[in-house]
């Protein structure tokens, strides 16, 4: 039989929207509100985390870090555990672009106040520049190819503490010192008395009551880390007089459709983004210490706003490299024993904001990503890998490849023809591998229910005890790394879940 | 540990598509390939049934593909005869072939280079101590120099 529950504030997910919106709305709690944070994943032991790459991406990514689209010529990553995707992000924490969020123009979000709540949660997280004699050489050469390209590279700030340079971010820190949710914004709302349910999957959610009612599935699968869930397993009702939806930009669209909002919200899983990259390597003459230091240091933004790409230097396990060069055989395998000799940087291209571009739902209600890598996008793709060759040749590579060149290894001696060698018509969808971690839209704010799905405040149109706050809010792409803006969101929309509870948020 | 089958019985077939992706494998007898295909199928587990079908399918055209231009199947043709025919597909026009060879070379490749000691051999030894393993490391090799 089905356990029903009460509860005034149920936050669902647990990633950077839903651990900002749970320590945000902790204070509510001593004022005598109920608050829960149900979170579909299992807690993670960092001490338990070996960095081993295929266990590791199993444990925490969804189908293995490899969730693909309908076309299956994009992978999605993302993590399912309390943390959600900060779990295993990087920690690259970044302000937003002015351009961007005045360009959304939303009343009511003022890019000031974004703004300000980024600051808040960089320094909560610890966000700082790695010390300059603790960055490795694969992210030197990406600054020196810049610097004598005459471009400027900008260093990340890096959200960690205690940091040793395992360069193991995206399988899990297993030195605790990455600074995502699991670390930071949970412990403090569990402090405050909000109460943390993992295992704990939302099915559905509807009008009912004061507020909301959910459909929640407890599961008892065993976890590897043995760290069994809060409530036994079963099926639950929960009575909420507010429901904040955070499952992240794929399965929050998806929840709202299986739940039948979709009728009157018809843009609900449209205009979704999601920054389509791919990896490059570049070959040296010598060893690089990829695999020590923190993976990722410098971005080159010059030319987004013009070119549509940015370009960050970046790290990936043996695994992913050889996924992400494209071809097989001798040539492949020839370059994948020059592992440690690679030097490695990530072209993310700046995707259109289009209403065909959308999360949708089969017939069991699973999420199915329609989403197709449009002309423009594969153009600032190929743009953005010419001007990486550039800069690994600067760097004084020998040899890069381009997955949108034939042969894909471009020489040296070719450096002057790069415009030739790398081609759109080269970029072949489905051979070459394209993959994506910041998924952004799908609920985006706006001002009226034809074209949006929530007000600036993450108030679902039409419903006021509904509120989004994950990476599913943002009108268009964020053009730079998102999670702080996410948290940001989160904390401006936990206001407006306070308003309506009667109280102030933290 | 690797409850169910998906790739595993189609060892045979698949030992000379792998040998052709990853030519280092070539030497590999059927044994050696089980740890490697039961880490494909640990990931393929989770998978819809149909896609699992999909892809022993695609397994089986591609052993009798070249049965139309060589009158051989896979493994009767020569390394270099392999990998034109698989580059072929690899670039073609249909789109499911590409993406159909684009997904069987990923899981080869997840089987082959996520194994640990073949990471080590490309030079890849992470540490959890990060920079302290790093230095120690240097140190002793300094101190044997
Ligand atoms: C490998 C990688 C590296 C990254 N690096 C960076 C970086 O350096 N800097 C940066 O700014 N961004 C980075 N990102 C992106 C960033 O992590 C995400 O944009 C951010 O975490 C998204 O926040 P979210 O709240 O929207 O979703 P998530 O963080 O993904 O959280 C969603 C949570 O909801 C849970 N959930 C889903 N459905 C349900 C349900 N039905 N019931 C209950 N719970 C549910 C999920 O299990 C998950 O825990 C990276 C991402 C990845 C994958
Ligand atoms: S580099 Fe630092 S933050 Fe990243 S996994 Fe290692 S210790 Fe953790």
């Amino acid at each position: 039989m089905d356990r029903t529950i009460h509860a005034d504030v149920v936050i669902i997910g647990s990633g950077a929207g839903g651990g900002t919106v749970a320590a945000s709305l902790a204070p509510l709690v001593a004022q005598g509100k109920r608050v829960l944070l149900l979170e579909k994943g299992a807690r993670i032991d960092p001490k338990q985390l070996t960095g081993a790459e295929v266990d590791s991406a199993a444990l925490h990514y969804a189908q293995g870090g490899a969730h693909p689209t309908e076309d299956r010529t994009v992978t999605l990553a993302y993590a399912e555990g309390l943390g959600g995707s900060t779990l295993v992000y990087t920690g690259t924490s970044m302000t937003p672009p002015e351009r961007v969020i005045a360009g959304w123009n939303l009343p009511g979000l003022a890019y000031s106040d974004v703004v300000e709540r980024t600051a808040k949660f960089a320094v909560q997280n610890g966000a700082a520049f790695i010390p300059d004699e603790l960055i490795n050489e694969n992210n030197r050469l990406f600054q020196k190819g810049c610097a004598a390209l005459g471009r400027e590279a900008r260093q990340f700030p890096i959200n960690v503490r205690g940091c040793r340079g395992s360069s193991l971010c995206n399988l899990g820190c297993p030195n605790n010192a990455k600074q995502g949710t699991a670390q930071v914004q949970i412990p403090a709302a569990q402090a405050l008395g909000v109460e943390v349910v993992t295992h704990a999957e939302v099915r559905s959610l509807r009008v009912g009551g004061r507020g909301g009612i959910l459909d929640v599935v407890v599961d008892d699968t065993p976890h590897p880390h043995g760290i069994l869930g809060e409530w036994p397993a079963g099926r639950y009702v929960i009575h909420a007089h507010s429901v904040v939806l955070a499952a992240g930009a794929i399965h929050t669209p998806a929840l709202l459709m299986r739940s039948g909002l979709a009728a009157d919200l018809p843009a609900i899983g449209r205009f979704w983004t999601c920054h389509p990259a791919h990896i490059l390597a570049g070959e040296h003459d010598h060893a690089i210490s990829g695999y020590v230091g923190h993976p990722k240091s410098f971005v080159w933004e010059e030319r987004v706003v013009a070119e549509r790409y940015f370009l960050e230097s970046c790290m990936y396990f043996p695994f992913v490299t050889a996924k992400n060069l494209t071809g097989f055989g001798p040539d492949h395998e020839r370059l994948m024993a020059a592992y440690d000799r690679l030097q490695m940087i990530l072209v993310l291209a700046c995707d259109d904001a289009l209403p065909e571009q959308r999360v949708d739902i089969d017939e069991a209600g699973n999420p199915v990503i329609r989403y197709k890598l449009m002309p423009r996008t594969i153009e600032a793709m190929v743009r953005g890998t010419r001007a990486a060759a550039e800069i690994f040749f600067a760097a004084g590579a020998t040899a890069v490849h381009a997955p949108s060149a034939r042969p894909t290894l471009i020489e040296r001696s070719e450096n002057a023809d790069l415009n030739t060698r790398i081609a759109s018509k080269l970029f072949l969808p489905g051979t070459i591998s394209v993959s994506a971690a910041h998924f952004m839209g799908g609920c985006r704010m706006g001002i009226t229910a034809r074209d949006s799905v929530t007000t600036a405040r993450g108030q679902v149109h039409g419903h006021d005890w509904l509120f989004v706050a994950d990476g599913s809010l943002f009108p268009t792409a964020l053009e730079i790394n998102p999670y702080l803006t996410i948290m940001a969101l989160a904390d401006h929309v936990a206001e407006a879940v306070a308003d309506r509870e009667g109280h102030t948020a933290a | 540990m690797v409850t169910h089958e998906v790739l595993a019985p189609l060892a045979r077939q698949i030992q000379p598509i792998l040998a052709t992706f990853v030519p280092a494998t070539a030497p590999l007898g059927l044994a050696e390939l089980a740890p490697v295909l039961a880490r494909v199928d640990e990931r393929l587990a989770s998978e819809p049934p149909a896609l699992q079908r999909q892809l022993r399918l695609f397994v089986r055209i591609l052993w009798w593909l070249p049965l139309f231009t060589h009158l051989r199947t896979m493994g009767g043709l020569s390394p270099a005869q392999r990998l034109r025919v698989l580059t072929w597909l690899q670039d073609c026009p249909i789109t499911k072939l590409r993406l159909g060879l684009w997904g069987l070379r990923t899981l080869l490749f997840l089987g082959w280079y996520g194994e640990p000691a073949v990471q080590a051999r490309l030079g890849y030894r992470p540490n959890i101590a990060g920079w302290d393993a790093w230095n120690a490391q240097k140190a002793a090799q300094k101190q044997g120099e």
